[in-house]
């Protein structure tokens, strides 16, 4: 059961990072480039589904 | 001389090795694994898991040295390889574990012949990957963009059409709106066969770019360069935990590659995208045919 628990909470780990980071990543430089440029016109990202 | 394993390697055979592989690896906009790890486990007889460790070190060098040619001439998207980089990342560590057990294994019996999981598994995903990759190149490289008749009739890439939320964009390589988790677990899956296959993720990131994203291929080839180093910066330090790296090995390699590579991405940049995929295609089919010509003489009757 632990053995299950751990491999399923790898997989979700496995998922949940790199969407975290991407996000994060884009969020940060979005803020970076709208800091350089003087403005923040453009959102981050585009939630509309 | 080099001891590798208990046995001599003239120095001369890495140096020549490195020479080729650095300039085909910087006129394709690759890191040079995909070359380095079949020969030198099969040409060079270095041992599988120290042949896919020290492949990812020697990809550190040649990447870093094309990849400064391609960000002086403005053709790296760098927010593209930082979104992509932290799956990338990921996937490697998890390919290496996969290594790991891999080598761990007893033998398999093929009927009449044995062989080692690591020497049969490894260049069989070798042959697969590479050859699905040079089918990939040839169709794309083949496709002339005058069968349009209207800018409206170019198919949009596949991940441009995958309608999952949140979206992104990466105005420096002309994509105004791409799905973030479709691009990320795309990244996750390239890392996962890199550190498997123990290539910097060059040779999987380029067509992931141009076929799957839309990249421009000079932008797509100087990107996946940036993420071949990041990528490869990892996979050596998760390989030399693991004692799968020789450091004489990677720096007789990188002494020749490093120069090589930045002569082939000079070549490269004066070229059109479509002679870069055929060419990359040729190359493909043929180092996938080397390989499953050596897996078929590396297996050994069961009996001995």
């Amino acid at each position: 059961m632990k053995g299950r628990e751990t491999f399923w909470l790898y997989l979700l780990a496995c998922l949940a990072v790199p969407l975290l980071w991407g996000w994060l990543v884009s969020a940060l430089l979005d803020w970076w480039e709208g800091k350089r440029r003087g403005n923040s016109s453009s959102p981050p990202i585009d939630y509309q589904i | 001389m080099l001891l590798v394993e208990g046995r001599s390697i003239p120095l001369w055979e890495p140096l020549l090795l490195g020479a080729g592989v650095g300039f085909i690896a910087g006129t394709i906009g690759v890191g040079g694994g995909f070359l380095i790890t079949p020969a030198l486990a099969l040409l060079l007889r270095v041992p599988w898991p120290l042949a896919v460790g020290s492949s990812l070190a020697q990809a550190i060098g040649t990447s870093a040295s094309a990849l400064g040619r391609y960000w002086r001439a403005g053709k790296v998207d760098s927010r593209l390889a930082w979104v992509v980089i932290g799956g990338v990342v990921l996937g490697v560590k998890m390919g290496v574990r996969g290594v790991v057990l891999l080598s761990n294994l007893g033998d398999w019996r093929l009927g009449p012949y044995r062989a080692r999981p690591i020497e049969l598994v490894l260049p069989l995903t070798f042959a697969v990957v590479l050859s699905g990759l040079g089918v990939m190149n040839w169709v794309e490289g083949s496709r002339s963009w005058k069968t349009f008749r209207r800018v409206e009739e170019i198919p949009r890439p596949w991940l441009q059409r995958l309608p999952c939320p949140p979206f992104i964009a990466f105005p420096a390589s002309g994509i105004s709106r791409i799905s973030l988790p479709g691009v990320v677990y795309s990244a996750l899956l390239v890392g996962m066969m890199s550190g498997l296959m123990g290539v910097g993720g060059g040779i999987l990131l380029v067509p992931l770019f141009l076929q799957g994203l839309g990249v421009q291929p000079h932008t797509a080839l100087g990107t996946a360069l940036m993420v071949t180093l990041l990528s490869s910066l990892a996979g050596t330090f998760a390989h030399g935990l693991h004692g799968n790296v020789h450091l004489g090995l990677v720096m007789s390699v990188l002494m020749t590659s490093t120069i090589t590579s930045s002569l082939g991405a000079r070549f490269t940049l004066g070229q059109r995208g479509a002679t870069i995929r055929r060419l990359l295609a040729v190359l493909l089919f043929l180092t996938a045919l080397w390989l499953l010509v050596r897996v078929w003489q590396s297996l050994h009757p069961a009996g001995l």
